[in-house]
């Protein structure tokens, strides 16, 4: 069916492309200490893009009689575009990736309900459990051009999220992989723990060393570094970095982006544009070395794509995203003791062009007494220069870093 | 279609819904001049949800030839889940059985894409010297959709949403400075009718943050507009009532049904049978007829929006409030259009002796319903001195906790809007709603 729609488009445009996406999933949920459901959901769709004459246009669908009103559609929309004298990407080949687990794939719901049983007990030995979830995915993707691309993926995803509250405080953990991981009742059971540490939590007055655990530190390099590194955000203009490639532009340490690495959530072959992925230093100890790319910002910035560009779903034209994404120090001298910050809250109040921040403290240890209802403030820009480094790295998602610790001020409120 | 869904309904479990629809949208996205996209598409979806012994089995697939198969499966997940059962059960409702068709003036079917580019292009402002960039959206989307359910209901619903947005731009130092607006509703392409006035406005507003400055910081009285009054009702306070929440201890709010929590000037109400509004609908995703639901009453918590399952979790009756983000998507206690209604007040009045701010818009905010905390980022804003607005101002940042925040209530205006469409999130899921109220004189918030 896909190639005899590629060749009906193909009659009425320069070139097509169409990409399809099969999902099943089954999730097992909690609320407070009891099941609340078991969900499935089998899900097909189709994304066609045409290009005429250097136009862009784009369909979708999701019943295969509605293929040919998509065909017309995405030709008049072609039609309608900006003339980015665009082409769709070229034959390739690609890598083989471990991103299939049969085990993941071939999950019933008795087990996973059997693990949401025991991510809860294990919560339940220090808090009340809240909120738990586990979930199995297996995917398959397959893009077929009339520039010669026929890619295919098979792909799964493998969640447990648990959510514990003691007293006012909530503790939260998470776990995704590719692969199956029995590691439920471990998750359940963290989410308790910080749960219980946060009880009686207090604003405080401090100045001195604070170290930011990866959750904490995250949404920082999403702000300021991952998104500079948008190609697009670079067009446009809008990225701080603009016209700064191959200069020192932050402190000394490098972005890695590795679509490469073995079971992680971003592993892929290709991307969604059919492009094969590569590993990529986005930064070098501190010089800014490339940008993310697709084909059409690559294409009008005078560049090349290296793999970037991924759909939220078949409704979605391609944008550019990243894989799997590690900071890594050029030196890495340990964090000290001091205000240890679990997590942050109002990141979009931070300025991503001064880098100012103020933001107020969701959880924090100091020792063991649990901090909250204060604001910690400063400059992430300042501080990247200047921060030290853990000597071990952390992977949440598709994020790996080692904590930071920096000399920082909390205002109580 | 709907005979088709009553037929797959079956008698094995203790409560069986299936919704099904079949929508159509087309979208136009302007980067200046240019058409950056313009397309449409189709998709269809079917899902079923069964209560087994206080459990639920939910199956969804976009492949009509497995409907069959999709009910067999949710009671198979119902009763999988049934092993440690929450004990949900569903508070009565009227058993609906009609088909409600909301005609717009302009149907998008009669509109080809190129018309549609046509009429965003003919909104586009003329340049504007330290305007840099701007952006127009136009989306809409239609279709039936239909629900039925093993006690009787059958309701087929048939209406068009549609939404514009205008991004403007300019630029302080490097810093790119953002101002947006946008409008939408159960509405089809007359939604653009008369439009220009909403990018004039943005326009305007994108050159007075170059002129903005940063808002003091401490604690003083905040006068809110319209728009940021729409974000306390929705942000501040719909999401401590919904009644998931309540239910799940996670809201403030739990256990204070009745009780005076604001000050008497604080009424709300979370009401989605207001017409052409974007978060409006005849019924919820479990087939409860919709209604206006008064959520705050002279400073006293009323009400709090329900699903059938959470009203019977805390013996309270369904509001019609389950909605469910797509098809694919369980169904959860949702607002609609929540706002503070208007007081007595005239708008001049709120300003008099006042010394503080004045903030318009919402750029961002979080708030934790559970402990009552919030914090919202406004677009833009005035520096309110001896009453008066003087210097413009821009990322202000208000920080507070609901019950304090309604305490303070000191004067509601006597004027009205409400409107400000937008995609709410919850658990994954987005759904269309809008928000609004008077101008809000609040006697002393925490600004940074």
């Amino acid at each position: 069916m896909m190639e005899r729609l590629l060749a009906k488009a193909a009659a009425k445009c320069d070139q097509a492309e169409l990409f399809m996406e099969e999902g099943r999933s089954l999730l097992a949920r909690s609320s407070l200490d009891k099941i609340e459901a078991c969900t499935t959901s089998f899900e097909r769709g189709f994304g066609l893009r045409v290009v005429a004459k250097g136009r862009i246009g784009y369909s979708f669908f999701t019943r295969e009689q509605d293929a040919d009103r998509a065909v017309a559609e995405a030709v008049r929309s072609a039609r309608l575009s900006h003339n980015e004298h665009y082409s769709l990407p070229k034959k390739a080949k690609y890598p083989e990736r471990k991103g299939f687990d049969p085990k993941v794939a071939s999950m019933g719901e008795e087990q996973l309900v059997d693990m949401l049983l025991a991510s809860m007990d294990a919560t339940a030995e220090e808090a009340d459990p809240l909120n738990a979830e586990v979930e199995a995915e297996d995917s398959y993707a397959r893009i077929i051009s009339t520039e010669g691309v026929d890619a295919e993926a098979r792909e799964t995803n493998f969640e447990i999220s648990c959510v514990g509250k003691k007293k006012e405080n909530t503790g939260y953990d998470f776990y995704s992989s590719r692969k199956f991981a029995d590691r439920a009742a471990a998750i359940g059971s963290s989410a308790g723990e910080w749960a219980a540490k946060g009880v009686g939590a207090k604003p405080i007055d401090y100045e001195g060393m604070v170290v930011l655990d990866q959750d904490a530190f995250l949404p920082f390099l999403e702000e300021v570094v991952l998104r500079n590194l948008n190609g697009e955000m670079d067009r446009r203009g809008k990225s701080t970095w603009s016209g700064k490639l191959g200069q020192c532009v932050t402190g000394p340490y490098s972005i890695i982006d590795d679509p490469t690495l073995d079971w992680a959530v971003g592993t892929t072959p290709f991307d969604d544009e059919g492009v094969p992925t590569v590993k990529k230093t986005m930064i070098r100890d501190g010089v800014l070395e490339a940008l993310y790319y697709d084909t059409r910002t690559a294409n009008l910035s005078g560049a090349k794509s290296n793999g970037s560009g991924f759909r939220q779903s078949h409704v979605t034209m391609p944008g550019i995203s990243v894989t799997n994404v590690s900071l890594v120090p050029k030196h890495r001298t340990g964090v000290d003791d001091g205000l240890f910050v679990k997590g942050l809250m109002g990141y979009h109040n931070m300025n991503p062009v001064s880098g100012d921040f103020s933001l107020d403290i969701s959880l924090a240890l100091l020792g063991d007494k649990p901090v909250r209802g204060c604001v910690l403030t400063g400059n992430i820009f300042s501080i990247l220069q200047s921060c030290s480094f853990g000597r071990s790295d952390v992977t949440r998602d598709w994020f790996t870093s080692p904590r930071i610790s920096f000399e920082g001020k909390v205002v109580g409120k | 279609m709907l005979d088709k869904l009553e037929k797959a309904v079956t008698a094995k479990a203790d409560f069986l819904e299936i919704r099904a629809a079949l929508s159509h949208s087309s979208r136009v996205r302007l980067r200046q001049e240019d058409v950056e996209a313009a397309g449409s598409g189709s998709a269809s979806g079917f899902s079923a949800r069964a209560l087994h012994k206080g459990a639920w089995g939910f199956a969804y697939t976009s492949d009509e030839s497995k409907l069959w198969e999709m009910v067999e499966r949710s009671i198979r997940l119902a009763k999988a889940a049934s092993k440690k059962p929450m004990g949900a059960s569903l508070a009565g409702t009227s058993t609906a059985r009609d088909h409600v068709t909301i005609k717009p003036k302009k149907h998008p079917l009669d509109y080809s894409i190129e018309d549609k580019v046509k009429l965003c292009r003919e909104l586009l402002p003329e340049p504007r010297k330290g305007v840099v960039a701007y952006d127009l959206e136009y989306f809409d989307g239609w279709g039936p959709s239909y629900y039925v359910n093993s006690e009787g209901a059958a309701i087929e619903y048939d209406a068009v949403r549609s939404l514009v947005t205008f991004s403007a731009f300019s630029k302080k130092g490097g810093e790119l400075l953002n101002a947006r607006e946008s409008d939408g509703g159960t509405l089809g392409v007359e939604l653009l009718d008369g439009k220009a006035s909403l990018v004039s406005k943005v326009m305007r507003k994108a050159l007075l943050l170059q002129k903005a400055k940063l808002p003091p910081k401490g604690r003083m009285p905040v006068i809110i507009d319209p728009k940021m009054a729409g974000v306390f009702a929705h942000e501040m306070v719909g999401h401590a009532c919904e009644g998931d929440e309540v239910a799940n201890h996670k809201s403030i709010l739990e256990g204070k049904l009745g009780r005076m929590l604001g000050s008497s000037e604080v009424n709300i109400v979370d009401d989605p049978t207001i017409p052409r509004m974007f978060g409006s609908f005849p019924y919820d995703a479990e087939g409860t007829k919709a209604r206006r639901k008064q959520l705050f009453k002279d400073g006293r918590l009323t009400e709090f929006l329900q699903s059938r399952e959470t009203a019977a979790r805390l013996g309270l009756e369904p509001t019609g409030n389950a909605r469910a983000s797509s098809l694919a998507d369980f169904p959860i206690v949702r607002m609609s259009n929540t706002f503070f209604e208007r007081g007595d007040h005239a708008v001049d009045e709120l300003f008099e002796g006042v010394n503080g701010v004045y903030v318009s818009g919402m750029k961002g905010g979080v708030v934790d319903p559970s402990t009552g905390v919030f914090q919202f980022a406004s677009e833009y804003g005035y520096l309110v001195e001896h009453g008066q607005k003087t210097t413009p101002l821009r990322d202000i940042t208000l920080v507070g906790s609901i019950i304090d925040t309604l305490r303070h209530v000191e004067a509601c205006g006597n004027d009205f809007e409400l409107g400000h469409p937008g995609m709410c999130g919850k658990s994954g899921q987005m759904v269309p709603v809008s928000d609004g109220g008077p101008h809000i004189r609040i006697k002393e918030m925490l600004v940074g």
